[in-house]
């Protein structure tokens, strides 16, 4: 059996298959004080023996409360920034300092570091109690020289201090997000440890425990401490996922996730999600986790809604609904009041509208069915602006402006809590049908259970420089013929990310989805080529289950 | 608080050939700069998808000859529309300034156009500036140009205007391409004055350059007055440019930026792709966001390769001096006695296409008006090419008088039954209309 585990943040749901078919799914609120105490609950609830479980799949807020409540423990970062951007402290959560040294866009030094100063600063972190550090140069992935010089000196001087590189992390351009995501991962080392083990608790006799992660990957426990970062923001593309899954034949579909706080958009294109072209950002802080494309509308089920004199709207705020003992009527509310979901309690949904009613002049049933209707209006209202800003992302080259993306999604996909009671609100003010899957409650557990290994990255072969650097952090010093055949440019980088691969347990091979060459032009002559090869395994779901 | 636009569009699959300066790798280690910096990632910047222009917001600034089929393609209505796009969200109060970092390059293009020339087929600028001027009503223009060579498409096409003052600083054309921009290009006869040439000696850098800015360019910045401020940005001033033979460093580019303050700020040339570009770019960028600069250091930076002799810098002063004399003599210039008593003021140009060694002549009469930039009338023919036949064209400018507009229409009329013209345009940017020979041409 397989059980595919999502803990929102304000519902968890699980989906159990066996067989090829689903055979179970429950929905418990998120205890998020204790989230493996939701983990447990669902467990629980679908009543597993642990000797039948093969596979756990989960997808946790773990990461993403951690960061947004700034529990992170006390580090550093060392900075070796070289010629550029003059930083501004609010663009890292941690505090830092500036190295001497430098790298340019090709991986030539620029200056080197000074052993002396690394010292000093290291003591200086050291005096303020600082004894974990994380060491980032700009254009470390063109050369990590500098880093990892850092690196050696600091392990040969304070043997004591646990240090981290950058380059390990990631290796695509972005000097602020790298230092932020190295920073984040050495700072939540203890706090994700706890909660593996934890894990391990739960499942004791399962062999094949994973974590999901933002890009809807799955990652072995075992090897997820070096992904704890990506684990960010898992749950939308879980939920896209889910959606994939249960949109069988439809190629193309808009899928609107509408949680306890928020209603997340995310797009399924040619039967592939849509994912951002930049790393996630989350609380202000730009990370290199690669996530979906995913814009969040501030509605939800647990939005309170506002009364006054000449009417309501919607608050940007959650409260604890009315059906549930709280003193603010919500969406949720709403459905309860009309019979849409079965959950909470009735009677009190009812009361706390009867009141708002009578101010009105209006029975409890047509202050309802406003309310939802206009939360209909509004998430119709958004489509158009969010397919346009997918229509919008920027692009550089004279092909992907000529051939414009249209987006024209065959449905709208509603999952989540509210999606079933919302659908009838919504498609008053679409054209495109909507469409709602009984399954849609739980449809993020169920993109959760069916994820499978996910891998992109890029290659970058620059024959001038003789160097080969990669997306993960991997660079060697190699000689090429300064004119590269384009097929042992692909055959090289196959073969690196497949040992790359390899090592992560990961048996597919990658598919090359973008192969552009560079000459490389000095004093009127081609000094040599720079191979830029985008390659991975297409994010996709376990296929064959019955839904 | 508003943010910086930014388009960027490397065009990284289009070169004019495969090692020409504009070619692939052009724009890719400033790509490499913008996103390893996280550039992109800033709050005041704003980055918005390249766009193509329409065929008419060309037509509007250029006479394609014999077709502008074969001269527009799609990398260079990217451009142009880039610059179009930011134009907008500039006007609309999206933004608070604009950098439109595309390729191909536009300030060589001039008013009538056959084929490439400096790199440049379209006018990138002034397709963008007579766009805002027809949809915004907007009048006066000044344009910068601060690129290492003579911006003579652009000084072309607005010579004769008296709201566009064009001010291009520049490697002396008798050391550089394309030999012209000297004190005496002042501007037509209903725009005398309104055309600043500023040939600097080679060896010019920071202090010379910004002494001109400081001494000359801002002041008559200041006394002009205009609505709108456009930097034509070449970045190919850098010292290390393998083009030309100027001292300009990054810095000064940024302090360039700052101080100018332009509205909107076009790529122009800059061929040094990777000991300059990546670094001029992030130090102007940085500028028009309001940000420090000081540490865009260049890697190949030293004092010998920057420093600046002593007369250069007294022929900077002596420049200097002539530009502030020329602008305060333009205000009372007695035009009659520079340009004679004629109601029209022939002028004969010709014109050199680099790239495929084509030679055009024109032969231009600008009808002399005390109330307009006054109606253009220009005979043009291949001396050397591909394409043999005689064109007449003839510009109406956006704000004609009644009188001027009524003159041209009925001189277009005369033009297309001579038998002489293979082709008679007309390019009517008040009603904007474009015809070839009686028919639309789109």
């Amino acid at each position: 059996m397989i059980l595919g585990i999502d803990v929102g943040g304000t519902y968890s749901d699980g989906v159990l298959i066996s067989n090829n078919k689903i055979i179970n799914q429950v929905k418990v609120k998120t205890n998020s004080e204790d989230l493996i105490s939701s983990i447990k609950e669902i467990k629980g609830s679908l009543n597993i023996s642990d000797k039948s479980l093969e596979k756990v799949i989960v997808s946790t807020t773990l990461m993403t409360n951690f960061i947004v409540e700034k529990k992170y423990e006390k580090i550093g970062l060392f900075l070796i920034p070289g010629p550029g951007m003059v930083y501004s402290d609010s663009l890292f959560p941690f505090p830092y300092k500036l190295l001497k040294g430098g790298i340019d866009f090709q991986g030539r030094l620029i200056s080197d570091i000074n052993k002396d100063e690394v010292i000093k600063k290291t003591e200086e972190f050291l005096n303020a109690g600082i004894d974990k550090i994380s060491i980032n140069g700009k254009f470390s992935p063109r050369n990590p020289v500098l880093e990892n010089k850092v690196y050696e000196i600091i392990k040969k001087n304070f043997p004591e201090i646990k240090i981290e590189k950058g380059i390990d992390l990631s290796g695509n351009l972005n000097f602020i997000r790298r230092s932020v995501s190295s920073g984040l991962k050495i700072a939540s080392e203890e706090v994700f440890e706890n909660f593996l083990k934890a894990l391990i608790i739960v499942f004791p006799d399962t062999k094949n425990i994973n974590i999901l992660k933002s890009d809807g990957g799955l990652v072995p426990l075992e090897l997820s401490r070096n992904f704890s970062v990506e684990t960010i923001f898992s749950g939308p593309a879980a939920s896209a996922f889910g959606a994939l899954a249960l949109l069988k034949d439809i190629q193309s579909a808009l899928v609107i996730d509408i949680g306890g706080t928020t209603s997340d958009y995310s797009l399924i294109l040619n039967k592939e999600p849509l994912f951002a072209s930049k790393g996630i950002k989350i609380n202000n802080f730009y990370t290199t986790a690669r996530g979906l494309s995913v814009f969040s509308l501030p509605l939800g089920g647990d939005t309170k809604i506002n009364f006054h004199s000449e009417g309501f709207n919607f608050s940007i705020n959650k409260t604890l609904p009315a059906m549930e003992g709280g003193n603010d009527i919500t969406i949720s509310d709403c459905l309860c009041f009309l019979n849409e979901i079965n959950i909470g309690n009735r009677e009190l949904a009812s009361k706390a509208l009867q009141k708002e009613a009578k101010t009105l002049g209006i029975s409890e049933k047509d202050l309802a069915d406003k309310i939802l209707n206009q939360a209909g209006k509004i998430i119709a209202d958004s489509l158009s602006q969010v397919i346009e800003h997918w229509e919008k992302e920027p692009k550089y080259k004279v092909w992907q402006i000529e051939n414009q993306m249209k987006i024209y999604p065959e449905v709208l996909f509603l999952i989540g809590g509210p999606a079933k009671g919302l659908k009838k609100y919504i498609q008053n003010y679409i054209d495109i049908p909507v469409v709602v899957d009984s399954k849609a409650m739980t449809a993020n557990a169920l993109g959760a259970a069916l994820a499978k290994e996910s891998f992109s990255s890029y290659i970058r072969i620059n024959t001038s420089e003789g160097t080969v650097s990669s997306g993960w952090g991997y660079f060697e010093e190699k000689n090429f013929s300064k004119r590269l055949h384009p097929d042992e440019g692909k055959e090289y980088a196959l073969k690196i990310t497949n040992r790359h691969l390899n090592n992560l347990g990961i048996k597919d091979i990658p598919q090359i989805y973008e192969h552009e060459i560079f000459s490389i032009v000095r004093d009127g002559y081609t000094s040599g080529q720079i191979h830029e090869i985008h390659l991975g395994l297409k994010p996709g779901i376990r296929e064959g289950v019955k839904l | 608080m508003k943010k910086t636009g930014l388009i960027f569009f490397p065009a990284f699959d289009w070169s004019i050939s495969q090692t020409h300066p504009e070619r692939e790798e052009r724009l890719l280690y400033t790509r490499d700069q913008l996103l390893e910096e996280g550039f992109l990632d800033l709050d005041n910047i704003v980055e918005y998808k390249a766009e193509l222009a329409e065929t008419k917001d060309i037509l509007r600034v250029h006479f394609c000859i014999p077709d502008y089929k074969g001269l527009i393609t799609n990398p260079h209505l990217i451009a142009a529309g880039s610059c179009k796009l930011l134009a907008d969200e500039f006007m609309e109060g999206k933004i608070k300034n604009a950098f439109s970092l595309v390729r191909p390059p536009g300030h060589h293009a001039m008013h009538v156009t056959y084929d490439n020339r400096g790199f440049c087929n379209i006018n990138n600028e002034a397709i963008m500036i007579e766009y805002m001027r027809k949809k915004y009503g907007i009048r006066k223009v000044a344009i910068i140009d601060s690129d290492v060579h003579h911006g003579d498409g652009t000084q072309d096409i607005f010579y004769n205007d008296p709201d566009v003052l064009f001010i291009s600083f520049h490697q002396d054309g008798r050391t550089l391409y394309p030999g012209s921009g000297f004190p005496e290009e002042a501007g037509g006869v209903n725009a005398y004055g309104k055309t600043i040439n500023i040939p600097m000696a080679p060896g010019t850098g920071d202090i010379g350059i910004h002494r001109i800015i400081d001494k000359a360019i801002l002041p008559i910045l200041e006394d002009f007055k205009p609505e709108l401020v456009i930097n034509s940005a070449g970045q190919d001033n850098h010292f290390t440019d393998p083009l030309a033979n100027m001292r300009f460093t990054a810095k000064g580019y940024g302090l360039l930026t700052e101080k100018l303050n332009p509205d909107i700020v076009v790529l122009e040339g800059g061929y040094a792709v990777e000991s300059a570009l990546p670094y001029v770019n992030m130090a102007v960028i940085l500028a028009l966001t309001g940000q420090d600069y000081s540490n865009v250091i260049e890697p190949e930076l030293k004092e010998s390769l920057i420093y600046e002799k002593e007369e250069v810098l007294a022929y900077t002063d002596k420049l200097i001096d002539g530009v502030n004399k020329r602008w305060e003599d333009s205000k009372k210039a007695d035009k009659e006695e520079l340009f004679g008593k004629e109601k029209f003021i022939t002028r004969r140009k010709n014109i050199f296409y680099d790239t495929n060694f084509l030679s055009e002549n024109q032969i231009e009469s600008v009808r002399k008006c005390n109330s307009c930039p006054g109606w253009i009338g220009i005979h043009s023919y291949l001396e050397r090419g591909s394409y043999d036949g005689n064109s007449y064209c003839i510009s109406i400018p956006l704000y004609a008088c009644s009188e001027c507009r009524e003159e041209a229409l009925n001189e277009y009329d005369i033009k297309c039954k001579d038998k002489k013209y293979d082709n008679v345009f007309l390019q009517d940017k008040m009603k904007d209309l474009y015809l070839v020979n009686g028919k639309e041409i789109i």
